[in-house]
């Protein structure tokens, strides 16, 4: 178990290298960037990126400066915000963001992963084929066409919520469900699909053939063979809720780190948009790394064959 | 349950069972009005192809079919008490308690995510008023009777580090945890290479004399049941076709697909020069069967009444009949029934 | 019981049986059909898995359909993507008519005027004569006498005339001129929904081809070579896929600014890896097959085994991952244009028309329902042939 997680560790700080490394170089080969030394862009600005990363030097002292101040989460100045730092614009819009985020995964688990269960047992009568017509639905339907319908019908036309802003608790219902509205339909998929190829395994006949109770049959011995396909998608599923937050917080107008994204993009703020893609990246990578070591937690078999090899 | 027995009813009794699956093509009639009894103590091989109805008879007893399968007709009387009327519940308080099953394949049978010694202690405590330490004393004691080395290591270990004999040797501990009165083993040696099987072949032959468990054993293998039966129950599409002892089948077998059987299997004392008969063409189609007798179409002996109708049971001696127009009262004196059955074995 | 039977057996009298069915059998006359199981091919079997799912048949249709409607509909329709008319700019698919003096009025939100037939197109816009704004009224001539604009009630629009009575609306017709309205610039909906549709279907073919080539090949070479080479191309694809694609495509945008082509070289550039990563799998599984030993042993060389051998058999899993990545390349467009990264305007895609109707999105939400569902209907569409093959081609669902 420890090398196997030394092992990941190491693939972990290869991963975020190259990441880093890859949106260094692409910003810099954009002309006008912030590593170009072109001279359009606010003093303030310009100054601060100098000091920082002294765009005289030739680019790979550049590039070290870079990787430097990153490794110790500094993402330096904003290129468009005078004054600002990316750090500063990521500190401000967390919380938001993480909200939402935390209340969508919430949401999803504890609604997505029973309707998948719920629709398996009733496997091919109505509930099951109403609950995955809604899943289709819900994994078609992009996340802003959602976004946008759920904002018109219940703000705008039936003021059930507030349309923009979370001043009030009402504020994130529309987000949540409009960012969750894809997972949760992914997971409850998923979930009813594993849990009906579960049902049909040998050692489910064992289980029934020993007379246990069904109760103990289903949770016991299907749910947690059902959940393990679940969670090797929990990691592909955040990122998925990432790129969808880019859209929800531009629709419900909420101040998360999403929305400061998708304006830097429109600005042309490179430095912002390098900083919040690394962000991104370091959020995604931990993540992915916790959900292993849970898998191996729960998968005896995945414990045994990597730790020890 | 256990008590109220009379000596002379047997264990178990089946009658007229019919089972089928309703599939898309249509109703595959897996059994089709099977009746047979199993007394207490007693070993009894069920032998077939695949396809026979073995396993579906088996699990229809047990109740363990799965949609689209039913139940179509008949009753299964164990102890006394039918079956086929008890509801869902009283079915779990009889499976893995008073009767048992072994399955075909030890690689998939058992749950990969949950230890060997859980898999065990579960079992006893559904059925048993045991307390967990108990449950857990009884579990070592079965893996230690079902010759599991380092028993007592083993309990925390999970299914994919046992080799397959060592699992079904777990599959046979779990099955035996409660005493059960009747064992049913579904081809448990069929997945396994041939020095693990006559293994798990000699531990069944001793844990049945020390658990008095009666035994259905359902297999494809004639050599197995030759070997710890005392009766033998052949099947072909879906019904019986003879039926009687070790020495009846063997030696003086009355029916063409048992003898068609038993000239498919080698022997030591055998020509070298001999070759192997194999019985020709496949199983029957089991939707919309014809009327006649199943095996007519692959039969040497076969007639033209065959065909039309299913033949009635002979019964040729006490516990030995077949299922067989040739041994029709009215029937010609056939090549067959000359040779007294016994032509070439 | 077995007694008792052998007792009753001996006793009854069977039923006398016809001596000629005691013949024996011919072996032209043994029933073999009973003994045959029903069985299909492999394409048989995919064919009747795929047309008995209605789900995928009907994904099947609007798929036609859709390329009809791309391919043809900008042929039928005499308004252009990109120009528009500025004083039919916001005018909804239906609208409420006015009748005066046997002319019609259509009256808009933005306080404009229309004269339109009744059967409800519009024949121009009415340019007011004088506004008088103490009263907020527009006072427009029409024939021999003045129609007045009211807008003193806050958010109420109502028609009077010279002596103040107010005008009853006549009848909703549907919009004859723009069948499904015109955005704020005047342009016509229904044209710019065909060419968002030639611009999604565009991006799918083309991110699908891409994804076909580099995956294949990508996929093909790490698989058959195995070993080192598979370790380190494998461990690149790893690498990519832990950051969503789509911020990659992002990234790639902001470089190449936006724009058709760059958002397909930005899709096609990461969107190879899914199917990268079924490739190898197949090519991993497939080439420990005899036939590939065989091909082998005779010399053939390895990217003719790889051609010939090994990617047929492996069709099956890479259609369905074909067909699953199709929804996706036109989700990532829309996802695009939605966030101002796609196809520059005057193109229209249908992430566009989403975007640009958010913002009038209180006044004129028919702008943003129909490019949205325009979205839907394909997504689902595509979705469901997924699907459908999917379950078709799945050797374990064979039954």
């Amino acid at each position: 178990m420890g090398l196997y997680t030394v092992k990941r560790l190491v693939a972990i700080v290869i991963t975020l290298f190259m990441i880093i490394t890859l949106t260094f170089f692409l910003m810099h080969s954009i002309p006008g960037g912030p590593f170009t030394g072109e001279k359009n862009v606010p003093e303030v600005v310009m100054k601060a990126l100098n000091e920082k990363y002294h765009l005289d030097d030739p680019l790979w002292k550049q590039y070290v400066d870079y990787l430097k101040s990153v490794a110790q989460f500094d993402l330096g100045p904003s290129f468009k915000y005078e004054g600002m730092t990316v750090n500063e614009l990521i500190k401000a819009g967390l919380p938001v963001s993480a909200k939402v985020g935390l209340f969508s995964i919430i949401l999803i688990l504890l609604v997505g992963i029973p309707i998948g269960i719920f629709a398996a047992l009733y496997q091919n009568k109505w509930p099951d084929t109403l609950a995955m017509l809604l899943a289709t639905l819900g994994v078609t339907i992009p996340s802003f066409v959602v976004g946008t319908i759920l904002l018109y019908v219940f703000s705008l036309k039936l003021g059930w919520t507030p349309a923009y802003g979370i001043d009030q608790w009402q504020g994130y219902i529309l987000p949540v469900v409009a960012l969750s509205g894809y997972s949760l339909s992914f997971i409850s998929r998923l979930t009813r699909s594993s849990m009906i190829e579960v049902f049909q395994q040998d050692y489910m006949r064992t289980a029934r053939g020993k007379g246990l109770r069904t109760s103990k049959i289903i949770v016991k011995h299907g749910l947690r063979n059902g959940l393990i396909p679940v969670v090797t998608v929990v990691g592909p599923l955040i990122a998925a809720m990432l790129t969808g937050s880019f859209v929800i917080e531009k629709i419900f107008a909420l101040p998360g780190i999403g929305r400061h994204f998708v304006q830097s993009i429109t600005n042309r703020d490179y430095t912002t948009i390098m900083g919040i893609t690394i962000f991104y990246a370091v959020i995604l990578v931990v993540i992915i790394f916790i959900v292993d070591l849970i898998y191996g937690l729960i998968d005896p078999r995945i414990k045994l064959n990597k730790g020890t090899k | 349950m256990k008590q109220t027995m009379n000596e002379n009813t047997p264990l178990l009794k089946v009658n007229h069972l019919q089972t089928s699956f309703f599939t898309h093509f249509g109703e595959v009639k897996a059994v089709r009005d099977v009746d047979f009894t199993i007394n207490k103590g007693e070993v009894v091989g069920v032998v077939g192809e695949s396809g026979s109805g073995k396993s579906v008879t088996a699990l229809s007893i047990l109740k363990l079919l799965q949609h689209p399968g039913k139940i179509i007709n008949g009753n299964i009387t164990y102890k006394g008490e039918d079956l086929a009327r008890k509801s869902e519940k009283e079915m779990r308080n009889i499976r893995g308690n008073e009767i048992s099953m072994i399955f075909q394949d030890p690689m998939t049978s058992l749950n990969p995510l949950i230890t060997v010694g859980e898999q065990i202690i579960e079992t006893i405590l559904e059925h048993q008023s045991l307390n967990k330490k108990q449950a857990r004393e009884k579990a070592l004691q079965l893996l230690k009777m079902v010759k599991i080395p380092d028993a007592e290591k083993r309990m925390t270990d999970y299914p994919f580090e046992f080799s397959g004999g060592m699992r079904q040797r777990v599959m046979i501990a779990i099955a035996l945890c409660c005493d059960p009165g009747l064992l049913i083993a579904d081809e448990p040696t069929t997945a396994l290479d041939v020095t693990t099987q006559s293994q798990i072949l000699k531990l069944m032959k001793s844990l049945k004399s020390e658990f008095n468990a009666s035994i259905m054993l359902i297999t494809h293998d004639l050599g197995v049941v030759a070997d710890i039966c005392s009766k033998i129950i052949v099947m072909y599409g879906g019904m019986i076709m003879e039926e009687g002892t070790v020495e009846d089948i063997f030696y003086h077998s009355k029916h063409p697909y048992t003898q068609g059987l038993l000239k498919s299997v080698p022997k030591l004392d055998m020509d070298q020069n001999k070759r192997l008969e194999p019985i020709k063409g496949s199983p029957p189609n089991l939707i919309n069967p014809t009327e006649g007798c199943p095996f007519a179409p692959r039969c040497d002996y076969a007639m033209k009444i065959c065909t039309i109708s299913c033949p009635q049971y002979t019964y040729i001696q006490e516990g030995h009949r077949s299922m067989c127009w040739v041994l029709h009262e009215e029937a010609p004196l056939s090549d067959f029934v000359s040779t007294g059955g016994t032509k070439d074995v | 019981m077995a007694k008792d039977s052998i007792e009753n057996a001996m006793s009854q009298k069977r039923p006398v049986i016809d001596p000629s069915l005691w013949n024996q059998l011919l072996e032209i006359e043994k029933d073999e059909k009973s003994l045959s199981h029903i069985s299909l091919t492999y394409s048989q079997d995919v064919w009747r898995r795929l047309r008995s799912n209605k789900g995928a048949l009907f994904g099947l249709i609007i798929i036609i359909a859709l390329i009809l409607f791309a391919l043809i509909g900008p042929l039928l329709t005499n308004h252009s993507y990109d120009d528009g008319t500025l004083t039919l700019s916001n005018i909804p698919p239906r609208y409420e008519i006015y009748k005066v003096n046997n002319e019609y009025f259509y009256l808009h939100k933005n306080l404009k005027l229309y004269l339109t037939e009744e059967d409800g197109s519009i024949i121009k816009m009415l340019e007011k004569d004088s506004e008088d704004l103490f009263k907020k009224q527009l006072i427009y001539a029409v024939g021999n006498g003045n129609l007045i604009i009211d807008y003193s009630t806050k958010n109420i629009l109502t028609l009077i005339d010279e002596n103040g009575t107010t005008f009853e609306s006549y009848k909703n017709v549907a919009n004859k001129t723009n069948l499904l309205g015109t955005d704020h610039l005047g342009r016509d909906l229904l044209t710019r929904i065909m060419y968002g549709a030639r611009v999604s279907l565009l991006v799918a073919v083309v991110a699908a081809l891409v994804n076909f080539v580099i995956g294949m090949m990508y996929g093909g070479i790490a698989g058959y070579f195995g070993g080192k080479v598979d370790n380190i191309m494998m461990r690149i694809v790893d690498i990519i896929s832990i950051i969503p694609l789509t911020l990659y495509v992002i990234l790639i945008m902001v470089v190449l600014n936006s724009g058709l082509l760059s958002i397909i070289i930005a899709l096609g550039s990461v969107y190879w890896v899914d199917m990268a990563r079924v490739v190898r799998g197949q090519m991993l599984s497939l080439k420990e097959e005899e036939f590939v030993y065989a091909a082998k042993t005779i010399g053939t060389k390895p990217l003719k085994i790889i051609t010939t051998h090994l990617l047929p058999n492996a069709m099956g899993a890479i259609i369905v991952t074909l067909t699953m990545l199709i929804p996706s390349a036109i989700f990532t467009e829309a996802f695009m244009s939605f966030i101002g990264l796609g196809v520059t305007a005057p193109m229209a895609s249908w992430g566009t028309l989403c975007n640009e109707a958010l913002e009038s999105i209180r006044s004129f939400s028919y702008q943003l329902f129909f490019p949205s569902i325009a979205i839907c209907i394909t997504m689902i569409a595509f979705n469901l042939m997924g699907d459908g093959l999917r379950d078709a081609l799945d050797p374990k669902l064979r039954k």
